[in-house]
């Protein structure tokens, strides 16, 4: 086997046991969304589908269990012995909560999909009005790009957070817990902070030429998100790479 | 494999465990490294086999600092138990497999046998004993050019530990590896060790050929060893 398969593998079946509730418990909200929404009309459950949506804190969380688990079950050394490098050894952590994102994305945003057509069908019948806003202009089929923009960069973002946050532990013995702390508000501050000037310059790029439609206005911003992710991310993997210790 | 040690320190927050150790472990030999609890035996192991960092000085293994290369032609055995407890025997060897180049299944098996392992135990119900005879069917199942073995005998019933070091070094072991062996029970290596290094506080007591030194002393390994602990 592949060193990097073999590793991914393992780190999926390390994340199997939250990783089988959290994709239960999308798969029980889409089946009861779906489920209510079988008659064409709207209802309360339908509020639901946004809980999947929340999840990318609990992976951020996942992520440095996953990695702070290597101390705890003693596992560090054989680990930290393998022949890779100390970044493939967290990219392969990060890739399995990576793949367990895109599952709960798959799952949720299809019952959100099929909802939406469902809606459309309705409104483009006549039998229902369009929103206050005006006609509806999203196709169903964006729905995809436009919740997979936002959940995969916000997703990025914290998963970036999260990993600097479990290396940037490896270098205290005491305090952690408020380190961490620390690494989530100082690092979303600082995405605050330097917004404006990163999408600005994100803009400024003639070679991405931006449609501006009520989707795609919003990805400047997800891009910018994105990178801050792996800007984070990268950071960690510095950190890591200098200081992780058996 | 030469590993040539120059000037190494490790610092801990509140402990130096290495205090500029200098020496050099001549490739093929088996050396046993000896010292008593907290002498930096497991940390120099952990510097060599590219867990740990030194804090100074330098590490080289046949010319290359540690890293991805070396440690893809080390065999380490922490001192502590280092498995996935949610494995079974076979997955965590199937696991390793993948990382290392020449790994014989037909030979990991042999071992398996040979330490009354079965491939579908799941670690986590292994006793101490047995996890530590797992850790030497890992580390001997393929020809890796060095072995780092940090009290590899730990939780083996004292009958066993004999036959098994024997068997590994005699039977099991390629030709050309380098072998390190650390232990505080001297005894136990007493008559497989070709050159000793002896620590003490972090820096070397006394170095040298097995054979030299029990001439040198007029006594075995352990006698030379509690003369230097007194």
């Amino acid at each position: 086997m592949n060193p990097l398969v073999a590793l991914y593998v393992k780190e999926l079946k390390g994340i199997r046991l939250v990783g089988a509730v959290l994709t239960v418990a999308t798969a029980a909200i889409v089946l009861v969304v779906l489920n209510d929404a079988a008659d064409g009309g709207i209802h309360l459950s339908m509020a639901l589908l946004i809980l999947p949506y929340m999840c990318p804190p609990v992976l951020a969380g996942l992520l440095m269990h996953a990695i702070s688990q290597e101390w705890a079950g003693n596992t560090q050394h054989q680990w930290l012995a393998l022949p890779v490098p100390r970044s493939t050894l967290l990219l392969t952590k990060m890739a399995a909560v990576c793949t367990l994102a895109v599952a709960i994305y798959m799952l949720n945003t299809f019952a959100l999909y099929m909802i939406y057509e469902q809606v459309l069908d309705t409104v483009q019948s006549g039998s229902m009005s369009p929103t206050p806003a005006g006609p509806m202009k999203i196709e169903a089929g964006e729905l995809w790009v436009f919740t997979g923009a936002l959940f995969g960069s916000l997703t990025l973002l914290l998963l970036g957070l999260g990993l600097a946050a479990a290396s940037l532990k490896m270098m205290l013995n005491r305090f952690r817990g408020l380190l961490t702390v620390a690494v989530f508000l100082g690092g979303l501050w600082l995405t605050e902070r330097l917004a404006p000037s990163v999408t600005g310059a994100i803009q400024s790029m003639e070679s991405m030429p931006l449609d501006r439609s009520v989707l795609t206005a919003a990805f400047d911003g997800y891009l910018y998100l994105a990178v801050m992710g792996i800007a984070f991310s990268v950071a960690g993997l510095y950190v890591f790479d200098r200081y992780a210790d058996a | 494999m030469r590993i040539e040690v120059d000037n190494l320190w490790k610092r801990y927050r509140r402990k130096v465990a290495l205090r500029g150790l200098s020496l050099c472990f001549e490739p093929g030999r088996v050396t046993g490294v000896l010292g008593e609890n907290g002498s930096g035996k497991s940390t120099l192991f952990r510097i060599v086999a590219g867990v740990t960092g030194a804090s100074e000085g330098t590490v080289r293994i046949d010319g290359n600092d540690v890293g991805v290369r070396t440690r893809g032609e080390t065999a380490y055995l922490p001192e502590t138990d280092s498995f996935y407890s949610w494995m079974s025997v076979g997955e965590q060897l199937e696991f390793l497999s993948a990382f290392y180049t020449g790994w014989d299944a037909v030979k990991a098996r042999e071992l398996l046998d040979f330490m009354r392992l079965t491939p579908g135990d799941r670690i986590d119900e292994l006793s101490q004993g047995q996890r530590a005879r797992l850790k030497i069917v890992a580390a001997f199942a393929w020809p890796s050019r060095l072995v780092v073995m940090d009290e590899p005998f730990n939780g083996i019933d004292p009958p066993s530990r004999r036959r098994i070091l024997e068997a590994l070094v005699r039977e099991y072991r390629v030709d050309t590896q380098t072998i390190l062996i650390s232990t505080h029970m001297v005894y136990e290596v007493e008559g497989l060790v070709e050159d000793v290094v002896y620590l003490r506080d972090g820096q070397v007591a006394i170095e040298g050929r097995a054979d030299d030194l029990r001439a040198e002393k007029g006594g075995s390994l352990s006698d030379i060893f509690e003369e230097i602990v007194l």
